[in-house]
């Protein structure tokens, strides 16, 4: 009685590319509903942290630079000067720090021979980034309530960096993912990494406001240049923006194309149990 | 049909490489029962696992022209701090298999009852296996890998996998890599022996349990 008409195993025939992708959605949805179980649990408020862990944040450092400086810095309010930092930043940490062995932490699942390393890591980059943005709305609509945030000028050139962000967090995300698993020490590497990003990637600061000689080494960064849409497309005219598309586009498709070759090197390191 | 070319396997131990596999040609028809027999660490789980496509090979090939199973074992194939039926659920998606008819049929062929809302990690190792056996038989495979006699289950459990798995009529094809002689003499049609990292095919099972006992 085995329920031989239903199963059917990436069946071989029509279409084969087709049947490919199909399966990779399937594996990759059935890897996040997985993965949301487990980290968020059935009967607690885990979900809850998503949207906590930010809006403490942003509460923290607003309080602090309302006791330093003004409410304002460079004419811009600092509250969703924080929040359209933060947001994107969370995203490339979580996205980061999740790929971080995440192999070896799903092994068990490449039992399955449809599981492969790289859906193991396009769930959680996934999930990451819904994660991300999600919590970015609920805070903005939080603030937007309090009369703390505005809606973006330009939304056109808002999600394009938002977009650029996740490109550039999924790259490095299989980036470190393949390292991590080839190489012991590159997990201890990952905390002074996150920290830098902090000043570096353009949370803290806008282009702008940078000497002139100093602009061109912080647009080497390319989440420099996704900050730097965002920004323009949060406050439009009254900001000035410095972002070459071009640049980004190449480093992040770069990022994702020597990813992709080092998942290939790295899924000889896992060690299935 | 599984084919099977020039398979070789080699781990980095302490910086000296250890070859276990080295050089294995062997085809996997539908319906074969082949027997794997060798001796501790001759490479029986390691050639299921790269049967089953788990591990990846350092030299060589494996391709699968049917449905193949993961390698039903002690160990793997589920997560341990999800539920029995959580894990289901998952096997469910990634096979494509109805999880209500999945479902039937697991609680009436493993028998687990409230077990199946438990953590997998607190099973016993024969309820494991009847998890692991239920799945499988669910999903359907045309080949099953077994690491192991896992039929750890009681006599009742035995007599249905024997049914399902073991019986000539049943038409599955089954790799079973075991220590146990007699029960692969009796399930088996053809063997291989694992020496040395070669494998030496026999169409008689008991003429290679005869070997495997020499050795």
């Amino acid at each position: 009685m085995a329920l031989s008409d239903s199963a059917i195993v990436a069946a071989p025939g029509r279409l084969p590319l087709l049947d490919a992708l199909r399966l990779r959605f399937v594996v990759v949805g059935a890897l996040m509903m997985r993965e949301i179980h487990t980290r968020y649990g059935r009967e607690n408020i885990g979900f809850f942290w998503l949207f906590g862990e930010p809006l403490m944040f942003c509460l923290g450092v607003t309080l602090l630079w309302s006791l330093v400086r003004s409410r304002f810095e460079h004419g811009i309010p600092i509250i969703s000067f924080v929040l359209t930092g933060y947001g994107p930043l969370m995203l490339w940490r979580h996205s980061v720090a999740r790929a971080v062995h995440c192999f070896r932490a799903n092994a068990m699942l490449l039992y399955h021979k449809q599981v492969g390393i790289f859906d193991l890591l396009a769930a959680r980059v996934v999930l990451e980034t819904l994660g991300g943005i999600a919590a970015f709305a609920v805070l903005a609509a939080f603030f937007g309530l309090l009369g703390e945030y505005e809606l973006p000028e330009d939304l056109g050139l808002f999600y394009l960096g938002w977009f650029y962000m996740f490109l550039f967090s999924a790259g490095c995300a299989i980036v470190f993912a393949c390292l991590s698993e080839i190489f012991e020490w590159f997990e201890k590497v990952l905390g002074p990494i996150s920290y830098l990003m902090v000043p570096l990637s353009g949370f803290v600061f806008m282009v702008d406001w940078l000497p002139e000689h100093a602009r061109k080494y912080a647009l080497v960064m390319p989440s420099v240049h996704a900050y730097e849409m965002i920004r323009g497309g949060q406050y439009g005219a009254d900001v000035h923006v410095h972002y070459d598309i071009l640049y980004v586009t190449l480093v992040c498709t770069a990022l994702i194309g020597l990813g992709l070759v080092l998942t290939r090197i790295a899924r000889k390191y896992v060690q299935v149990e | 049909m599984i084919h099977i070319r020039q398979l070789h396997k080699a781990y980095e131990v302490h910086g000296k490489t250890q070859v276990v596999l080295d050089g294995i040609d062997l085809d996997v028809k539908p319906g074969q029962k082949l027997a794997i027999l060798g001796r501790n660490g001759a490479g029986k789980s390691t050639l299921i696992r790269l049967i089953g496509q788990v591990e990846v090979p350092t030299r060589g090939s494996v391709e699968h022209h049917m449905r193949v199973s993961w390698p039903l074992g002690f160990t793997g194939a589920f997560q341990g701090s999800l539920t029995g039926m959580d894990n289901m659920r998952f096997l469910s998606r990634i096979y494509r298999v109805d999880f209500s008819r999945m479902r039937r049929f697991v609680d009436d062929f493993a028998e687990l009852g409230e077990h199946l809302y438990k953590p997998v990690k607190n099973y016993s190792s024969g309820m494991r296996a009847r998890l692991a056996f239920a799945l499988s038989i669910a999903i359907d495979f045309d080949c099953y890998l077994i690491d192991e006699i896992i039929l750890v289950g009681d006599f009742r459990f035995y007599e249905r996998c024997r049914e399902q798995l073991f019986n000539k009529n049943a038409g599955r094809a089954l790799v079973i890599a075991s220590h146990d002689a007699g029960l692969l003499t009796e399930v088996c049609d053809s063997a291989i022996l694992l020496r040395n990292g070669r494998a030496s095919f026999y169409h008689n099972v008991a003429e290679a349990a005869a070997d495997y006992r020499a050795l």
